[in-house]
Parts: structure tokens; sequence; C-alpha cells
């Protein structure tokens, strides 16, 4: 039997499963869901504007919210599905002795990036007056204490004021958080990239910027996506920020093509994935992550933009509806797009064949 | 240190396995997908201009060993002794990533979700030969890997590198000396499949 016809050894495919690119996708989820929700904090902090502040006030809540509930998803997929013995993998702080290794590097700044998180969770709902439907984990805790007497939302009440740094500090410590959230999404995409000599699809410079800017868009989409489903778009600065994921959408499919464009030109292993990404994967890749990741969200922007430009959207009712829906189903297009990147990216990641 | 290392000749080796299934039995797997040592037929051209040759391959214990660059836990360990390269199952968290490290392939997960490679029978199994004595001075190693006992051409030695170069022809031994870092094996440039077309991706 020849296994290599080709002049070349074709190593077997490795390990890596779904779950891996689950765990990327929430990974950069989480990183760019908190990094919105640390710019609507700045816009807030701006603003004169009661009802703007409380709108990005929901945004920063949905953008911990969306944080902390990622990191937990990602975590989920990788202890339970992926690691081999989770339970050790526990013991990190002894274990993990490595430090030139990417995956210690990452799990330290997913460690304290979660630290960042919680506090932050906590004194944006316990430290203060939580506003709209994002305030749930405060409406939670309030009907535990309510109804079976566990004193939940009195203790956290009195962790949050004992820890609150004041609304300076806490904007200077989510700066900290945005810092630590734009190194777990590069930790993602540098993760691979190391081993791009193996694997060419990992390109070491295109990967972490394709999980960058990806990790940005699909992080923004679920967050103000959240917001327009349960707060609504008015005073949300929805189209500002809408505009904003194009621009990094726009990055996007530029560094996608420049990827594409290196694996075209490159080595055995490098057109080879490149065959596999368009062709054996081609209706995921043209389908998933091209029209409904990059394309379809861009054109219904420009679509969305059309409309507010020619009529004023919250006069009427049914208009409001419509635009409302139309941004949700762009950033939901945009999030899928984000899954089905991460899952190509594993599934189309062969080793470079060999010579004899 | 004395690196130790393997030295294959692909115009010798008729593909016959026998290796790959010598180190099957000799460290118990019985998984399909597991195999620490396999042969690659690699083919090349049409017929009647169609040559084929048989590639032996394993776990070559580089010099500097790219799998164990990225282990978290330092589970992948080069022994001082010997420059071997072991798995100590006992720190593996079963990640998986030093299986996209190294180049060769080398690096297999089993049923216990746990790292295991080639030892060069230091020992006897997965996980073995990780903190065992020198070859010389161990009880459960073997004097010479069974795929290299059971290799009937010949194709395949092991033993330190110096000894496997000084036997080798001067085109094999410069090739060693130029990868330096690389794996610790000797290879004797195969005279069936042109190497036009080598891989430039790395």
């Amino acid at each position: 039997m020849i296994d290599s016809p080709d002049g070349f050894i074709w190593l077997t495919q490795q390990e890596y499963g779904w779950y891996i690119a689950v765990y990327l996708f929430f990974s950069g989820l989480a990183g760019g869901a908190y990094l919105t929700g640390f710019a609507a904090d700045l816009f807030g902090w701006r603003t004169a504007d009661v009802s703007t502040s409380r709108s990005m006030r929901a945004i920063t809540q949905w953008g911990v919210i969306l944080a902390i509930g990622a990191v937990g998803a990602g975590m989920f997929f990788l202890l339970f599905f992926h690691l081999g013995a989770p339970l050790r993998a526990m013991f990190f702080p002894i274990l993990f002795v490595n430090f030139g290794s990417w995956l210690v590097i990452g799990t330290w700044i997913i460690v304290i990036f979660t630290m960042v998180v919680a506090f932050q969770g906590l004194w944006l709902f316990w430290a203060g007056e939580p506003t709209g439907k994002s305030a749930f984990p405060r409406t939670v805790t309030s009907a535990v204490e309510n109804r079976f007497g566990i004193p939940a939302d009195t203790w956290l009440t009195r962790l949050a004021s004992l820890t609150y740094p004041g609304a300076r500090g806490r904007l200077a410590i989510s700066a900290v958080g945005s810092g630590l959230a734009l190194g777990m999404i590069a930790y993602t995409g540098l993760k691979l990239g190391y081993v791009s000599a193996t694997v060419p699809l990992w390109d070491g410079t295109l990967l972490p910027l394709l999980f960058l800017t990806s990790a940005l868009s699909i992080g923004l989409a679920a967050t103000i996506g959240a917001t327009a489903v349960f707060e609504g778009i008015h005073g949300t600065k929805i189209t500002t920020f809408s505009v904003a994921d194009d621009v990094i959408i726009l990055g996007e499919i530029a560094v996608l093509a420049l990827l594409l464009s290196v694996l075209a030109s490159g080595g055995p292993g490098s057109t080879a994935a490149f065959e596999l990404l368009t062709k054996e994967y081609g209706l995921l890749f043209w389908g998933g992550v091209v029209t409904l990741g990059l394309v379809l969200p861009l054109g219904m922007s420009v679509a969305l933009i059309a409309v507010e430009f020619r009529e004023d959207v919250h006069a009427c009712e049914r208009l409001t509806r419509l635009v409302r829906g139309g941004y949700t189903l762009k950033f939901g297009f945009v999030v899928l797009g984000g899954v089905a990147l991460r899952y190509l990216i594993i599934a189309a990641a062969y080793n470079a064949p060999l010579s004899p | 240190m004395s690196q130790w290392g393997f030295y294959f000749d692909s115009d010798r080796c008729i593909g016959c396995h026998a290796c790959s299934q010598a180190c099957q039995v000799q460290n118990e797997i019985d998984a399909e997908n597991i195999t620490w040592r396999r042969v690659e037929h690699v083919g090349e051209g049409e017929f009647p201009d169609y040559e084929e040759v048989s590639i032996s391959m394993s776990c070559y214990h580089c010099a500097e060993p790219e799998c164990l660059d990225v282990c978290p836990t330092n589970a992948l360990v080069k022994r001082e002794e010997d420059g071997i390269v072991t798995a100590n199952q006992d720190r593996c968290i079963g990640c998986n990533y030093c299986s996209y490290a190294c180049p060769y392939g080398a690096i297999q997960f089993g049923e216990n979700g746990l790292v295991q490679k080639c030892h060069g029978c230091l020992g006897s199994g997965a996980g073995d030969g990780h903190s065992s004595p020198p070859r010389e001075e161990s009880e459960g190693a073997r004097e010479t890997p069974a795929c290299v006992d059971n290799c009937v051409t010949g194709a395949l030695k092991a033993g330190p590198i110096n000894e496997l170069v000084r036997q080798a022809s001067e085109e094999a031994a410069d090739a060693y000396h130029s990868g330096e870092g690389g794996p610790s094996l000797v290879i004797e440039p195969t005279t069936k499949v042109t190497m036009e077309g080598e891989n430039d991706d790395r």
C-alpha cells in the first residue's frame, strides 16, 4: 500500500478536536466582549447625558456577563472534553513550570483576567445600582435572599462595598482588564502560531492577527447584540458600535485574504491547507466564514445605515423593531462566522509533509 | 552527554514492517492508531518511471526538541545521560500541544489521554524509561531497541550518534552535521525517489 503517492510523507492528522475550536471561540469572545464593555464604560464616563450613561452602563454589564460566561464555557470544554488529565491541570500553579510555553503564559493571563472580570462584575452589580435587564445577577441574588433566606445579596453587597476602589479606580482596573483581554485574544493565536513550522495553516504572524480581528468582532457583536435584544437600541450608540464592527470586519477580510494568498503560494503543506479550506471544507469556508460571517454583516450594515439615514427610526415603532431585528441578525451572523472560522482553523490543520 | 540516535538507509529497507511490529510487541501497544514507529511507503512518478521508497520513522530524540519547548509541565524530558527524550506521564495533563510541535508525528496519546512515545526501549510500554538509569546499567532496558534488533536488512541502526556518523557515508555525515539542533538521525540519501519538490514549508 502506498501511503504517499506524491513523493512526500504526509503525517497523520493530530489530536485537537472540535472542542478546542469551541475553547478558542469562547476565549476570543470573552476578550472581545470585555473590551466592548470597557469602550462603553469610557463613553459612559465621558458623557453628561444620563440616558446615554445608563445605556453605556448596560453595555458594560453585558460585556462583563458575556466575558465571564464565555471564559467559563471555554474552560468547561477545555477541561472536560479536551485534556487527558483535567484534575491534574487544576494544580497548574505548581505543575505549570515551563514559563516559555504559550500554554503557561495563556493560563495565567486567563486566570488573572477572570479575577479582574469577577471584581468588575461584583462592583457593577453589587456596589451600585445596576441598570436594565443585564442587572439580572443582582435580581437573582435578591430573589435567593428573599425566598430562601440565604443572605447572598447582603454578603455580596458588603464585599463589593469593602473592595470598591471608587469610580475612577474601577475604571483604571478595568483598563488593566482590557490589557489582559487583549493578551488572552493574542494568546489564542500565538499559541497556535508558535508551531507554524509544523502546521503551515497556523501562520505565525497572520493567524494571531486573524484571531485578534475576529475576536474583537465577535465580542463586540455578542455584546451589542445582547444589548439590542434585551435593552433595545435607543441611546445605545448601536450604529457607532456597528460601524466599528464593520471596520474590524474589513481588517479581518484583509488578513484572511493575505493568509489565503500566503497558503496558495507556499510549499506542499501550505497548498494542501489552502485546498482543504477552500475546496474540501469549501461550503463551510465560503458559506460560513466568508458569506455569513463577513460579507453578509457588511451588506446588512450598509442597508441599516441607509434606513437610519433616510428615516427617523425612533419615530415609528415598526421601523424601530425592524432595525433592532436587523442589527440583532447582523451580530448573530458575525458570531456564527467566528465559530465556523475557528472550527476550520483546527479541522484543516494538517502537518507539513516530509521528504524522504 | 553522548547523544544516542538512529541510523537509517532507505536503499536497504524493504518495507517489511518488522521494525514497527517489533515496537508494538515490545511496548505492548494494542491500539491501531498508536504507532511509535511506523513505515511509510513513498512513491513518485507514473509507470514506467515510477520509484518507491520505504521510510521507517519514529521519534528522533532531537538535540533541541520542539516538543519540550511547548510542554507546560515539563512532562517531556531530554535525558542528560543519553539525550533520549522520555515522557513522564505523572506530569502530563494531556493537552496535545507537543504533538503539534513535533514535525515528525512522533508524539502520541493513548486511551488514558496521556503522552507516549519512543523511549529507545529504555523500558517497555508507555511512560516507561523515564528516570531509568543509563542503558548499560539498567535491568529493564534492551541493549539495542526492538526495532533495530528485528530489522532484517540492517537498514535501521541505533547507538551513540558519533559512532553512527562514523559508520555512515560522507554525504549522510555531512547532512547530519548541517542539521544542528535537529533530529538525532543519520540518514543515508535515497537513490530511488528524487529530492525535487522538497518540502519548503519550513
